[in-house]
């Protein structure tokens, strides 16, 4: 105990240092650790936090784009394989169309003949009966009263018959 | 000049001595209180001034830390007491190198003779004060090794029975750790004492013979001095929670 007291320790200093310093563990405990590192570690997590994002944002922009690659490359494929059908659609129409009117200008050729020759049939007959006519007044004129109308008809008609076999 | 292995007292209230290092400790810790209110008072996430310089401290303390711990979240248990002692230290042994060390106080009649009672004298340079840190470093290290391993097991680091595997030596190797966890308490508040009465007294001295120039590269020294032993104290605390808190399975495995 003498040499306690001579190094200067006393119970009630001890007490009261040992007080002070528990009082300023407390106070600095309160007032400045716990807010400070509060903080510090905050911040470490929004750092953290924010990295993170930066890395999801990225991806995601990564994954956008790969998208709309492959959005666009499949639009294209769809656009070319359209073309290519409307293509050989008008193909089609067009040779279609083509064949009807070939077939539409053979049909008018062929009825234009048709009547063609039924009238130039027609015209020939007419031209027959009033060369029979002319034949017969004719040969009336030249024979004078000889002829009989009978006889002239079958005159005029054997005639007309060789003329007809004679052009068949 | 007088030197004084124990703080003087300025006067006394009863029997109570009212002695010089009180003030200087409550000095210390008004001073701490009112920088951590005026930090704490500001504090922002975009940090600015003063908080730029607490927030570098406290983190590069705990990069030091994790040194030694490994483990963030053990120095953040550790980190309070710790700091307290580091800084509480700090400012009590850079009292001695404010002017007015060992020339102003109260002129006293002591055993028949006039001697002068100074004002300031630094908290470190009193054994109450050292041991009253040593103390509570000490019993902290206890509590956080209870909490961490259990009150059995870790007074199974001490009480080895001889029957077990290293038999009578680990015996004697728990007692004398035992004894060890004692003899820090005195280590630790002989060397801060030690270190801070001899620089003081140093000081004191230096000026006593030559008062210009001379004291200069002492007080230097001292701040030095002053920064390690607060650094040493902090740092051994830290050492002495890490192997608390581990056990002595997981030691032996370590090895």
């Amino acid at each position: 105990m003498e040499l306690l007291s001579n190094l200067g320790i006393d119970w009630r200093l001890l007490i009261a240092q040992l007080i002070n310093f528990t009082i300023l563990l407390a106070l600095l405990y309160k007032f400045l650790y716990k807010p400070v590192l509060k903080l510090l570690h905050e911040r470490s997590a929004r750092i953290e936090e924010g990295l993170k994002n930066a890395d999801a944002v990225e991806k995601k922009l990564r994954e956008t784009g790969e998208m709309y690659e492959s959005k666009l490359r499949g639009a294209r494929a769809e656009a070319q394989k359209i073309l290519e059908a409307t293509q050989k659609e008008a193909e089609k129409i067009r040779a279609e169309l083509a064949a009807k009117a070939q077939k539409e200008a053979e049909k008018i050729i062929a009825s234009g003949r048709a009547r063609f020759a039924a009238e130039r049939d027609q015209i020939m007959e007419e031209a027959e009966d009033e060369l029979a006519d002319i034949v017969a007044h004719a040969t009336e004129h030249v024979l004078g009263g000889v002829m009989t109308p009978e006889i002239d008809k079958q005159l005029i008609e054997s005639a007309v018959k060789k003329v007809r076999i004679g052009r068949a | 000049m007088n030197i004084s292995l124990a703080p003087e007292a300025l006067f006394h209230i009863g029997t109570f001595p009212f002695v010089n290092t009180l003030p200087m400790a409550w000095l210390v810790i008004l001073i701490l209180v009112a920088l951590a209110l005026t930090v704490r008072g500001k504090l922002r996430t975009v940090p600015r001034g003063a908080q730029n310089l607490v927030e570098a401290l406290f983190e590069s303390a705990l990069g030091l830390m994790d040194s030694v711990t490994g483990d963030r979240k053990l120095s953040y248990k550790f980190f309070p007491v710790v700091m307290t002692i580091f800084l509480f230290v700090l400012f009590s042994n850079l009292i001695e190198i404010v002017p007015g060390l060992g020339t102003i106080g109260l002129w006293e009649v002591h055993h028949g003779k006039e001697v002068l009672v100074p004002f300031i004298r630094s908290s470190s340079a009193d054994l109450n004060v050292t041991l009253a840190i040593a103390i509570v470093s000490v019993l902290s290290t206890q509590i956080l090794g209870i909490v961490a391993l259990g009150a059995f097991k870790y007074a199974g680091k001490f009480l080895v029975p001889p029957w077990k595997a290293p038999y009578v030596v680990g015996t004697f190797v728990g007692a004398l750790e035992l004894v060890a966890e004692a003899a820090k308490i005195v280590s630790f508040s002989f060397r801060l004492f030690g270190n801070i009465f001899a620089g003081e007294v140093l000081l004191t001295v230096a000026l006593f013979l030559v008062p210009y120039v001379v004291p200069l590269p002492f007080l230097m020294l001292e701040i030095f001095v002053g920064l390690v032993q607060a650094v040493v104290f902090s740092m051994l605390t830290l050492v002495f929670m890490k192997m608390a808190v581990t056990s002595h399975e997981k030691h032996e495995v370590a090895h």
